[in-house]
């Protein structure tokens, strides 16, 4: 599975989560994850726009080392309140979810428009002249 | 020939979609909670819905071997045999008691044959196929009844041809996947070859479709269900095919539970409802089109 699927996939399923340590450490894991990735961010300096969604700033030493900007993001998560959680969760779902939902709907559109069962029948169909 | 049209044919080409649970189900609704007289016609060679309706009543009496002359034989009991057989090449020899079987006084069957695969008699002048209708119409059926309800096997055979000679309506239940609706395509198929062969016939009795009914829809249908539905809608839009706003529900417990038990025997509120909807909108949909 890509970095990207999984992501998704695990934003996703936090979505149900109303238990705060347990969002907590899912959340650990899906920043903890973002930010290493290489797919996700081919430089430090991308990074920086994804914080910027959740508000956090570093300062420009910290921005130099991955291993720093995970640890102090994961400091920050750990000190959060179930509110504060909630706003990354729905900052998350538009990021992963409604953004690519687009994509989705763009691909679900295109598909819906050709009517599976009319071209079935169009092909089968006994009733042509 | 009778002003009322009131026979209906329950049919699809595909097989395995609620066309025999359908047909009985609704029957036995109208006739219990909307205080109808239906007559079933079990056309279908298979007799299911004849063995329901015999379980439910206990035709066959007690099958316990101790108590053996309990048991009915079924050579002894009314069949549609009777109405084909080239032995009663006259109609009018033909007595009622030999033909319908009275379940109780607003439920009447013509069974099926449940001793022998009753088969085609004549082959080669289409009489036979006419023979259901004349006797129909000989003993004056559809004043007598408030509904026929005939029940047709997945073919296009000598049956079906005698069910839709005998129709004023065909009803087509529908899975919602590809299959079905080649079904439903090839019976459009068959009902306009059948309507240039039989000219004479449908002049005199036209032959209208009741419309499509979606079955075996899941509680919560999956995306690809609704999906599947909406495109088979759209793909008979332009043939103007009418499908029922209700859906016949999916319910394990209607495969697995006894022949005896219909939906309005059990507790199932839900089904029950369902059930309720659908012949609603069969009578409202029945006086729709008596009025056209």
């Amino acid at each position: 599975m890509e970095i990207k699927d999984l992501l998704k996939s695990k934003v996703k399923k936090i979505q149900d989560i109303t238990n705060l340590n347990l969002l907590r450490y899912e959340l650990f894991a899906i920043f903890a994850t973002t930010i290493l990735s290489k797919e996700e961010f081919k430089s430090n300096k991308d990074i920086t726009n994804f914080l910027n969604v959740f508000g956090i700033t570093f300062k420009e030493y910290v921005m130099k080392t991955r291993t720093l900007i995970m640890a102090k993001t994961l400091r920050i998560i750990e000190k959060l309140e179930m509110n504060d959680l909630n706003v990354y969760k729905e900052d998350l779902k538009k990021l992963y979810l409604i953004e690519s939902d687009d994509d989705h709907t763009k691909n679900n559109a295109t598909r819906q428009e050709k009517n599976y069962m009319k071209d079935i029948l169009n092909k089968y169909s006994r009733n042509k002249n | 020939m009778s002003e009322k049209k009131n026979v209906i044919s329950f049919l699809n080409m595909k097989g395995g979609v609620c066309k025999t649970t359908l047909c009985k189900e609704m029957a036995l609704f109208l006739v219990k909670k909307k205080a109808k007289k239906v007559l079933i016609i079990d056309i279908d060679p298979q007799a299911n819905c004849t063995q329901s309706f015999f379980e439910r009543y206990n035709v066959m009496g007690i099958s316990d071997v101790d108590e053996g002359e309990l048991i009915q034989s079924d050579t002894n009991l009314p069949s549609i045999e009777n109405v084909f057989s080239k032995s009663h090449g006259r109609l009018r020899e033909v007595a009622l008691a030999d033909i319908i079987f009275e379940l109780d006084s607003g439920l009447h069957i013509i069974p099926g044959a449940l001793n022998t695969v009753f088969m085609e008699r004549e082959t080669g002048n289409g009489s036979a196929e006419q023979k259901l209708i004349n006797f129909i119409d000989q003993f004056g059926l559809q004043d007598v009844y408030d509904y026929i309800f005939i029940d047709c096997p997945p073919t296009y055979s000598f049956y079906t041809v005698s069910a839709l000679l005998s129709s004023n309506y065909y009803f087509v239940p529908l899975k919602p996947d590809a299959y079905s609706l080649l079904g439903l395509d090839l019976l459009e198929r068959v009902v306009a070859d059948l309507k240039s062969a039989y000219r004479k016939n449908f002049s005199s009795r036209p032959l209208t479709s009741l419309g499509a009914i979606f079955t075996l829809i899941p509680k919560t249908p999956a995306k690809g269900t609704l999906r599947n539905m909406n495109q088979i809608r759209e793909s008979f839009q332009e043939k103007e095919m009418y499908f029922f706003e209700n859906n016949f529900p999916r319910a394990d417990k209607l495969s697995t539970s006894k022949l005896s038990t219909f939906i309005i025997d059990r507790q199932d509120v839900e089904l029950l409802g369902k059930l309720t909807v659908i012949c609603e909108e069969f009578e409202e949909r029945m006086s729709d089109l008596d009025g056209d």
